[in-house]
Formats: C-alpha cells, structure tokens, sequence
C-alpha cells in the first residue's frame, strides 16, 4: 500500500483549529466581565438603596428606636415590620451593635431567611443605619437613661 | 482526517456556543438596562414633586398644565412621602380629573417602553373570601351577624398571625332617619393569619360598612368593606383633592334603573388612620341634592382644613329613591380597599414582551405606608 507523502495541507488544519482555540477562548473570556444584572456590583447597589429606604422609613415612623431598644421585638415586631417594608423576594440579616462593636442580638436572630443564603450568595448587600439614642425616663430607678447609640447592620440578599 | 473532525468539531461548538454566549450577554445587558430604567423611572416618580409642585391640587385639573411630571409631597422634608392629591390624579375615572397612560408616558420620557405603576398596601387584608380566591367580597347581613372573617397576610400570601384588627361599624336602620357608628370590635389572627370579627349587630340593619384597622409590628392599614346586595351601587364616584370632596352619580350596573330621583347628601364621614369623623351634616336643602343630569349631578364642598384629617376615604350616607332609603356609599375608588393606585398604565399590559422588570419601594402617603410598584418592559418595535 502507497501511502501519500502529499502533507502541505496539515499545517493549515492545525492552524485553523488554533484559530479556532483563539476565538472561541477570547469569546468565553471577554464575556466573564460583562456586567450582568445577576452580578454582584449590580445586585448590591440595588439591595443598599432598599435597605437603606427601609430602615429610613420605619425611623421616619418612629418605629426603629421602640424595635431597637426593646430585647422583646427583636424576635417578634422588629422582623415582621421589615419583611413588609422590604420585597418579598429579599432576604434579610440584622445585626445590632453598640458602641463598642459588641453584636447585642447574637442569641435572638432578627432574620428572615435561611442562614445559608448570606455564605452562600456572591451579591450580599450590607447597610449600615445609627441611632443616635434617646434619652428618656426610667421609672424603675428613677432616673434618666443614658443615651445609647447602636448600629445597624442589615444585610440583604436576593432570593 | 482527524484534524478535518477535529476542526469540524470546533466548528460546531463555535457555532453552538457563541451564539449562546452572546445571547445570553445580550439579554443580560438588556434586562440590566432594563432595570436601570425602571429604577430611574421610579424615582423620577417618586422623589420628584413635577411642576407645578402642586399640579395634583389645581381645581378643574388640566393634565396639559403639568410641565413636569413627580408625586412626592412638595412640602415634605424625607425622601419617598407622596402627595396624595397627586397620586390620585393616576385613578382612571376620577372624577376631579386624572392623567392618561400616555401623558406620563411621554413625561418620563419612556418611548419604546411600556409600564405598570401601583401603590398598594404592605400587607394583604382580605375580608370574607368565601370563594377563596385570595380576594375580598362583600359582608352580607348573616356575615355580619355570624362573624366576619379576615385574612391579613404578606403580599406574598403567606399569613401573618399575631396580626391586630379592628373592625368599626357604620350602619342605617329600617325607619330610622340617621346612620350609626360607634359598634367595635377587635380580634387578632391566628397562626395562618386568620380570625373573626363579631361586632355586637342590632336588630333592623338595612345597610352597613365595616372599616377594618389592621395593624402588623405597627404599621397599619385601613380597609373596609360593605353590605353585599346593591352591587355597584355601593361604589360612588368620589374624590378628594386637597380640601374640596366631590360626589357624582357614576355610569354603570345598578345605577341605570335607579338613575331617575333626587339623592340627597346626608352625612360626610371622613377615615383616617385615628378612626371616622363626622365632617358633615346635610340639610336636604337644594345643596345637597344630587340627580342624573342637569346642574345637581355633582355635589362639591370645601372643608377648611380637611387636608390636616390625612383623609384615606370616604364614607357617604346618602337618601336614594326607589324606595326611599339610607344607603351607606364608600369613595373614592380604590383608596376604601386599602390601596391608592389598582393599576396604573399599559391596559396590553407586558404580555408580549420578551422580558419585564418589577421595582418596589415603600412610601408614604397620608401618614401610611404603601409599597409602590413598577413593572417595566420593552415594546417591541
């Protein structure tokens, strides 16, 4: 059998599939930063303004300082109030501290939604919201309560 | 050979995979502007007051006198507080004049885009769903007298327990000439979000409203609901612009066989988020008599200082003919459901596009809290 010795066009083959390599390559590439609706950038921008709008909202009402202040509505008023203030396809952690960093809600979550959700999301957005605090009575020792600023740390995240 | 498969190969993903790749980028990009629109869209709407700032309080209202279009409360300090003069001037059908689908269209500049505003509450009340269709229908008199049953759930659907209602009922009696209010009662729903009403019902009710305060981690909504029976009777065309309330006998069932007589404007009560307040009492005088057609088809009435009330409705009690009764009339339309715009925009609504986006904010109008809502979509060319 006479095997043909004729092999000027293999180097085009070769040079086509890297081509080919190439444009597909640069393709796949150039789409990895494109801008997506579902990218972090966007989707966190987004979630800030709701939180933020709000955490606004329920101070505007004087509602924030009674749920921030009160230990009992952490678990009961303070998450449902933001539920209702926030789409319903959003998901929510807030964490309250005082001035001296220290998370003063660990044992009592104020959430809404599976913790796993905010590990496991790229586009968690996080809002920052003080309280200056409120000086007021307290019949109990007769005297007046220091202010006490907190800050808040709502996260949010699409579900 | 095996390059040619190999290139062949290549060849076919390529043909396969960009494409893919770029359409999906492509209706990425797309929704992404479109949301971006949809955000801007809405807070042109909702921080902006137009000019002029108080195009929604201008008496015979001319939607071409609207430079620039904005619903936010001139006066107002905070960001997203609505003014609710404006905000009704989105009800189609007001009576004191309302701005077309394409007006605001053009003054959002939104050419090439079609969209749906609404502002409803934060939080469903739904009153006697006897078909369990997730809607509210009207209390007949055994209702009434059985209990009323109420469901408060998130807009989602899911329910709130814990939530707290109140229920106050206004009603009229057989022979009587006046209406009743005063007759409470007070519940709060159960573990999925329901539970009765049993206000104490007195003998001789011919027609009735129960306005219902729901209040959830207190934020509340009001709502009411009426006596089942006179069907669109008991939905008058009414509207409440800055310090003037407007009444006119509406087209459409029920008013047509009974459209002949004179009605004459009993009471005005007004329903805020403190209760209902008697703001006035008619005299059956010539002032207050309403008839189809002619010069006393509207009846209009300033009330120094009717704005302070933060008004969300409108109760009437009103004498009809055939026969000659009490009928108790809710207004203006939808703000007695609880909300201040059903459904605002494209009637094709965004069926035919390829992809919609949905914003929502939450509001304030009228000292109450709203979500408002806006689903934007491209038209196709």
């Amino acid at each position: 059998m006479k095997i043909s010795k004729n092999t000027s066009g293999q180097m085009r083959v070769i040079e086509s599939i890297l081509a080919s390599f190439i444009v597909v390559f640069a393709i796949t590439f150039a789409s990895t930063f494109a801008v997506t609706p579902r990218s972090a950038t966007y989707e966190v921008g987004d979630l800030e303004k709701l939180g933020h709008n709000a955490l606004h909202n329920l101070d505007e009402q004087r509602l924030l300082s009674r749920f921030v202040y009160n230990q009992s509505e952490w678990s009961t008023n303070f998450p449902v109030a933001l539920r209702i203030s926030l789409p319903s396809d959003v998901y929510f952690e807030l964490k309250i501290y005082d001035l001296d960093d220290t998370l003063l809600n660990i044992n009592v979550p104020i959430r809404y939604g599976n913790p796993e959700v905010f590990d496991d999301s790229a586009s968690v957005a996080s809002v920052m919201y003080s309280i200056a605090g409120y000086s007021r009575f307290d019949p109990a020792t007769g005297s007046q309560v220091e202010y006490a600023p907190r800050t808040l740390i709502l996260l949010l995240v699409r579900g | 050979m095996i390059g040619l498969i190999i290139t062949g190969i290549i060849a076919v993903s390529a043909f396969v995979v960009i494409p893919n790749l770029s359409y999906v980028n492509l209706l990425y990009t797309d929704q992404q502007q479109l949301r971006n629109i949809a955000l801007d869209t809405l807070k042109a709407m909702l921080l902006e007051a137009g000019y002029p700032a108080n195009w929604g309080t201008t008496y015979n209202f001319d939607p071409d006198q609207v430079e620039r279009f904005g619903l936010a409360l001139a006066e107002s300090s905070s960001f997203y507080v609505l003014d609710p003069d404006k905000v009704q001037r989105l009800v189609v059908g007001n009576p004191a004049g309302f701005m077309e689908y394409e007006d605001i269209h053009t003054e959002l500049a939104l050419q090439g885009y079609g969209f749906n505003f609404r502002i409803i509450p934060p939080f469903k009340v739904i009153v006697n769903d006897v078909d369990f269709d997730g809607e509210s229908n009207p209390i007949t008199l055994a209702n009434l007298t059985e209990g009323v049953d109420v469901l408060v759930t998130y807009n989602t659907g899911s329910p709130i327990p814990k939530a707290s209602v109140e229920a106050i009922l206004l009603y009229v009696l057989k022979g009587k000439d006046t209406f009743y209010t005063g007759i409470e009662a007070y519940n709060t729903t159960n573990a999925l979000g329901k539970c009765t009403m049993n206000p104490d019902v007195p003998d001789g009710i011919t027609d009735f409203v129960l306005v219902f305060k729901v209040t959830v981690a207190d934020v509340t909504t009001i709502t009411s609901s009426y006596k089942e029976g006179f069907g669109e009777q008991h939905i008058m065309n009414a509207s409440i612009v800055g310090e003037n309330i407007t009444l006119s006998i509406p087209e459409g069932p029920g008013w047509e066989k009974g459209s002949a007589g004179t009605r004459w404007v009993d009471n005005v009560i007004v329903v805020n988020k403190e209760g209902a307040w008697i703001i006035y009492n008619g005299t059956r005088s010539d002032e207050d008599k309403i008839t189809w057609g002619g010069e006393n088809w509207i009846w209009s009435r300033l009330f120094s200082s009717l704005s302070y009330y933060n008004p969300l409705f409108i109760i009437v009690n009103l004498s009809v003919p055939n026969p000659r009764r009490l009928v108790l009339f809710l207004g203006p339309d939808p703000n007695w459901m609880g909300m201040r715009v059903e459904a605002f925009g494209d009637p094709t609504g965004s069926g035919g596009a390829t992809s919609a986006v949905t914003v929502q904010r939450d509001v304030i109008i009228s000292e109450m809290t709203y979500i408002a809502e806006l689903i934007l979509w491209k038209e196709s060319p």
